[in-house]
């Protein structure tokens, strides 16, 4: 069965199994948004995990990160939503052929002729890293012709393949790009005075966890990209 | 805040950016009963509306924060300004509907500005240089000469007060580099940190000589801090720097000064009261060419027109929109055809002679990660090419260097080369194969791009040139009806052998700094493409320039007023109660940023006309 989570029994999704569970205190909130059991199935808590692992393969960052224990911006939720929005039936049969423990290389070979396998992960990898989403069919024409860059285009939306929309604040402010940078969001630090004359940590600390079996764990405020205590 | 409550007014000031807001507060410091005419919106009661529009903007241009809309047409937008978005592409620079100027000239002009409450320093960098003694001493055709009475000694105590009324961090040392360049006392901050890339450009090329330089000599480089208004420690009620890394468009803490600090000092010393989304649309001329009001037209917040109006009668006005706003609103005060010239210009030159630093930005990577997009944009800088025998022939510059990685250098970083590797495109060079990468290999190949890429850019001096004009447009107003201003823009073969002489001194610091180039070659068709003089190859090279933000001359001052618009005070030669400030008055634009220049000419005026026993009677 499902585990039962806080964020299942918010969406709805586990709606029987929390009522089994927590007795009639919860049928009324839950049958209100019953109707929606359909949709909301698909972003069950075992399919958030399952993206969320999918997610860390695709990016190569630690899906502990993506999906923190104390998570207040729901990004792994919201880049499924938009994912699934794109292509509800290929981002299954991607995420189901990852759960069968299927490579990001062996599901690319076998999605080979089908080319929006292959988009939409690229999306999901961009949702990730930039906090904006690039829809796959947008991606797909502009990946097909790679255009000389047109340097008379400087700060035009042409330079770039023109993301939709930046997914939320959050996103941008947690956008993987900054890790991978070694760096902070621009516009959004919370490290300290003169950090920057010294070099940052390691690569690792931004996008691996914590080691369980740390002799001296370090406290939550030593994310690196959410600030250094001197 | 957003009432004319006075039948008469001391003074009245047109635009709250840094030159009019230090005149509102020391003048309503003095007593002086002030009001402030501001085109754009108020002051955001929270920095973090700027900050969610900042994040949720696609192109985080400099103007990406703040009101109104970049994409609404300029034709329907109350309060206009040029955008960097408008400058985007071969095209959109000479379409009315995309840019807000109107341009006629050979090349765009590259630079823009706010109408907001701070003007256009709440986007500001932070760069706090001074001009150099012969910076003031130069003198190119046509009458371009500062005035006798504004030098490096009679502005030297100025630039000291505008370093302590803005707050900036620096080191005196670091920037007494030619002899007669003095420093009366500290900075009121110590220097900001240099960043991990500075340290190496230093580590390298400390110690080149190029076989010219100040005074003379054979200047041996070095990188130098860059003083900069930015609090190296906690100072005036705000924090310090916290290297967030986005000094343009917005610091989220204010640790960069910007102009909305000195309004809400004006605004506490009770003598000043501010009239937002108010666009002067005419200065009128009384008796005795002394003027009487200003006309203007408001708005609301929706955009919409909801009225006009006249400010009350006043005895001194102070016209400080900038180098673009402030000719076209003298040019539009005709007093109903009466006076065609417009005001204040007897002797034909207002709108005249603008100016900008062209920008040669060359970017590349280092040969090891120093780790970008990190700390303050720009730390430090070399400047010991300012000056030199050689200005009689070309162009000076100073060298910025840049600790935000490509982010300015391509438009876009690090978005560019995270879509290039993961959709297999090359737009930033960098994946000549076109793959398209996920998992550990993404991680690797754009970790070891973003830690190594760096930039530099060469901000240079602009020969003051007479056809390069601001003047209005006849056929395209905005959304009040105004007509929209119209610029004539060029760059002169000895602004061009300036450019030249960046691009051949790049090509030395990279060699010596074994950075490999990234910089592109423009097309042809692009508008900001420069073709330089023949190199010591004998070869022909097109590079591309960019605006500095750097908006100067248009209403210069001097000691003539047949050739000049006001005098060593910024005050009209003709009309006597009215003042024009801002880098409109340079008359030569030397190679400093010109924020602290503005603020010490300000502070210099507003003394002027406190002091001026005739401005009171």
């Amino acid at each position: 069965m499902t585990e039962i989570s806080r964020r299942a029994l918010i969406s709805g999704a586990t709606a029987t199994a929390a009522t089994a569970a927590f007795g009639a205190a919860l049928i009324s909130p839950t049958s209100l948004i019953a109707k929606r059991l359909p949709d909301d199935s698909v972003s069950s808590d075992q399919n958030l995990t399952n993206f969320a692992n999918l997610s860390a393969a695709l990016t190569g960052v630690d899906s502990s990160i993506l999906t923190p224990n104390v998570d207040p911006f729901g990004l792994n939720a919201e880049i499924h939503r938009r994912a699934n929005a794109a292509n509800a039936d290929k981002l299954q049969t991607i995420l189901s052929k990852f759960t069968d423990g299927k490579t990001i290389e062996q599901i690319l070979a076998e999605e080979g002729r089908d080319e929006s396998a292959k988009f939409l992960m690229r999306s999901i990898i961009l949702a990730w890293y930039l906090g904006a989403w690039y829809e796959p069919g947008v991606l797909k024409t502009n990946a097909y012709k790679p255009r000389t860059y047109n340097s008379t285009r400087r700060y035009s939306k042409e330079v770039l393949i023109p993301p939709k929309e930046i997914i939320s604040p959050d996103a941008y402010t947690n956008a993987l790009v900054w890790r991978v940078a070694q760096a902070h969001p621009m516009g959004y630090s919370n490290l300290q005075f003169g950090y920057w004359e010294k070099d940052p940590p390691p690569i690792e600390e931004f996008i691996r966890p914590l080691k369980q079996d740390d002799p001296k764990p370090a406290p939550a405020t030593t994310d690196p990209t959410k600030g250094v205590p001197k | 805040m957003n009432d004319a409550s006075k039948k008469f007014y001391d003074v009245v000031i047109v635009g709250s950016g840094i030159a009019g807001g230090l005149v509102a507060l020391k003048l309503g410091q003095a007593g002086k009963q002030v009001l402030v005419l501001e085109a754009g919106g108020p002051i955001p009661t929270n920095i973090n509306t700027e900050m969610d529009t900042f994040y949720r903007a696609l192109a985080k241009v400099p103007e990406s924060p703040y009101a109104p809309d970049l994409s609404k047409d300029p034709k329907t937008v109350p309060a206009g300004r040029p955008t960097v978005l408008s400058l985007s592409n071969a095209e959109d620079w000479r379409d009315p509907s995309k840019s807000y100027l109107i341009q006629t000239g050979t090349v765009p002009f590259s630079s823009t500005y706010e109408r907001t409450a701070g003007g256009t320093s709440v986007h500001w960098l932070g760069t706090s240089l001074r001009l150099l003694p012969n910076d003031f001493k130069i003198e190119f055709p046509h009458g371009a000469r500062w005035p006798r009475d504004i030098n490096y000694e009679t502005l030297e105590p100025w630039y000291h007060k505008a370093e302590e009324e803005i707050g900036v961090s620096g080191s005196k040392k670091e920037q007494s580099y030619t002899e007669e360049m003095f420093f009366s006392e500290d900075f009121p901050m110590p220097a900001i940190p240099p960043s991990r890339i500075d340290l190496f450009i230093a580590d390298q090329i400390n110690g080149m000589k190029l076989g010219y330089g100040i005074e003379g000599k054979d200047t041996t480089l070095r990188v130098r801090n860059t003083p900069a208004a930015r609090n190296s420690k906690p100072f005036k009620q705000r924090r310090t720097c916290a290297g967030n890394t986005n000094c343009i468009p917005i610091c989220p803490i204010q640790a960069k000064y910007d102009p909305t600090i000195t309004l809400r000092d004006a605004e506490a010393t009770g003598k000043v009261d501010f009239l937002f989304r108010t666009v002067a649309s005419e200065i009128v001329v009384g008796e005795k060419e002394r003027i009487d009001h200003i006309k203007y037209l408001q708005y609301g917040e929706d955009g919409k027109k909801t009225g006009e109006g006249r400010t009350p009668p006043a005895k001194i006005f102070v016209i400080a929109g900038n180098a673009i706003e402030t000719p076209r609103l003298l040019q539009m005060s005709t007093g109903d055809g009466k006076r065609p010239e417009g005001v204040a210009n007897s002797s034909g030159q207002v709108g005249r002679n603008l100016m900008d630093h062209p920008m040669y930005v060359p970017w590349g990577l280092l040969p090891e990660p120093r780790f970008p997009y990190r700390g303050p944009l720009s730390t430090s800088g070399i400047e010991d090419l300012r000056d030199g025998d050689f200005r009689k022939e070309r162009a000076s510059f100073r060298i910025e260097i840049g600790n935000e990685g490509w982010n300015f250098a391509v438009g876009g970083d690090p978005n560019i080369t995270t879509v290039d590797l993961v959709n297999g495109l090359n737009n930033s060079l960098t994946n000549p194969k076109y793959e398209a990468l996920h998992g550990d290999l993404l991680v690797s190949r754009l970790g070891d791009l973003l830690t190594r890429q760096f930039r530099l850019g060469f901000l240079v001096e602009q020969e003051p040139d007479p056809d390069n004009r601001v003047k209005l447009s006849q056929s395209q107003v905005d959304g009040l009806g105004l007509p929209r201003p119209e610029v004539r823009y060029s760059l002169s073969d000895y602004t061009i052998r300036g450019l030249a002489e960046a691009k051949r001194v790049a090509d030395l610091l990279f060699g010596q700094l074994n950075a490999v180039r990234y910089t592109r070659t423009p097309d042809e068709n692009d508008p900001t493409a420069i073709e330089l003089p023949p190199n010591e190859a004998g070869r022909r090279e097109r590079i591309r320039f960019m605006g500095a933000g750097h908006i100067i001359g248009t209403y210069r001052m001097g000691d003539d007023r047949n050739t000049s618009v006001v005098n060593a005070d910024q005050r009209s030669w003709i009309h006597d109660n009215l003042y024009l400030i801002g880098s409109g008055v340079f008359p030569t634009s030397a190679t400093a940023n010109p924020t602290l220049t503005i603020a010490a000419l300000a502070l210099r005026t507003a003394d002027k006309i406190k002091n001026e026993p005739n401005n009171w009677a």
